[in-house]
This record gives C-alpha cells, structure tokens and sequence, in this order.
C-alpha cells in the first residue's frame, strides 16, 4: 500500500478528523443554546405581557373608574 | 495513543474557556502532527521517532505552544496549561507506545497497543473523563443535547475504527 495513502488514512481518522468533529459539535450545541435562550427570551415576553395584561384588567374591575 | 489525547485536551480546555478550542486540541496531538508532517516531507523522525516523541523534542514543543498561546490570548494560566496538554502526550504515550527518551537514552513504555482491549479501555476512560469535565463547558440547557453526546461518541468511534482499521488492515500500528 502506497506510503502516503496511509499516511493520509491516519492523518484523516487520528487528526483531522476528531478535531473538525469535535470543533463542529461545540459550535452546533452552542446555536442550539443561543437558540433556547432567544425563543425562552420571546415566551418570557409575551408572558410578561399577558400577565400585565391580566394584572391591569383586575385592577380595573376593582376600581371601574380606572381603565388599564 | 490516539482519541485520548483529545480526551484529555477537552479536559483541560474545560478549567480554561479563555483560550481557543482548536489550538488545545492541537495542541494534545502536537507530536503526531509534526510526526506525519515531517513523514510527509521524508524528512529523518530520528530512532523511535526521538526527533519528535523524545523528552526534548516534547518539552521544546511545549514551550513554543505556550508561547503562541501566550501571543494568542495573553494569558499565562492558558499558555501554561496548553504547554502542558502538550507534555501530556508523552505521558499517555508511555501508557500505550514505546517511546524514546533522549539520543542515546532508553526506549520506554508499557505499549498497551500490543493489547487491544486495555488500550481501548485506557483510551475510553481518559475520553470520557475529559468529556464529562468538557460537558461542563456548555450552558445547562445543552448539557443532554445531541451534539454534546455526539462528541463523545464520535471520539469512541474513531478510536474504536482507528484501532480496528489499523490493526487488521495495515498490518499493525503504523506510525508513518
């Protein structure tokens, strides 16, 4: 078998290889906590929202004179 | 030693975040790099690969790493540690190779390659003991992702298929 196919054989299963994997699975697991952090950001809001929302309208029906 | 040199560079890259990934893991397998690169080159590897596995030729690369670390990220601590992922790989070299010590010194090592399975253990176990400090790294909310488990499968894998492999097909262990 030819010097440099296994060299590169070896290079490419005991280097290269493990390195990009590993490089590319962080940056793949890091997106998706990126990801969960902007969508649970987004539902935190419109909660938010909602509950003020609610908040308001309770107050109003204690005080009629006052709109939310 | 293969997939447990990253084993361990992603366990000290877990007690340093400053510094990059890539060159840790680099780094951990500076020696087989300069090893296939001067193969490729045909250039003279010295007896057991002493121009690039020795004592000095580790330590010398051991202190260029931490300097390109130090340039780097300007951080002592990191461009200690990496310094130090690369003396590791002597150290886990000696567990599964035969490894020179200096010109004219003694060849050392337990060389588990010629056991299979206790080097596959030994490299298993340093992966998955760095991967479990590396897992750390992540925010909480990946920690059980896909991704985070891949990396440590993958490693296993190519562990796994580069012993197989190498073992079966090329005749043994073939360093170049």
């Amino acid at each position: 078998m030819p010097l440099h196919f296994v060299l590169g054989f070896k290079l490419a299963i005991a280097l290269v290889i493990p390195v990009v994997a590993t490089l590319v699975f962080r940056a793949r697991a890091l997106a998706t906590a990126r990801t969960g952090e902007r969508t649970g950001e987004r539902t935190g809001e419109r909660t938010g929202e909602r509950t003020g929302e609610r908040t308001g309208e309770r107050a109003s029906e204690r005080a009629p004179g006052v709109r939310p | 030693m293969y997939a447990g040199h990253l084993g361990f560079a992603l366990g000290a890259y877990s007690f340093r975040r400053t510094i990059p990934l890539w060159l840790v893991l680099i780094a951990s397998q500076l020696p087989d790099w300069l090893d296939a690169g001067m193969c490729m080159a045909s250039i003279d590897r010295g007896p057991y690969g002493l121009y690039t596995h020795g004592l000095v030729a580790v330590t010398i690369g051991a202190v260029a790493f931490g300097v390109l670390t130090w340039l780097l990220a300007r951080d002592l601590t990191g461009a200690l540690l990496v310094a130090g992922v690369v003396l590791s790989h002597y150290l886990l070299d000696y567990f599964t190779g035969l490894k020179p010590t200096w010109s004219g010194g003694p060849i050392i090592g337990l060389y588990l390659y010629s056991r299979p399975v206790a080097d596959l253990v030994l490299e298993s176990f340093t992966v998955v003991a760095g991967w479990l400090l590396y897992r750390r790294t992540f925010p909480a909310s990946v920690r059980n992702d896909g991704m985070v488990y891949a990396t440590l499968f993958a490693l296993i894998a190519l562990q796994l298929l580069a012993g197989v492999v190498l073992a079966l097909s090329l005749g043994g262990h073939i360093k170049c």
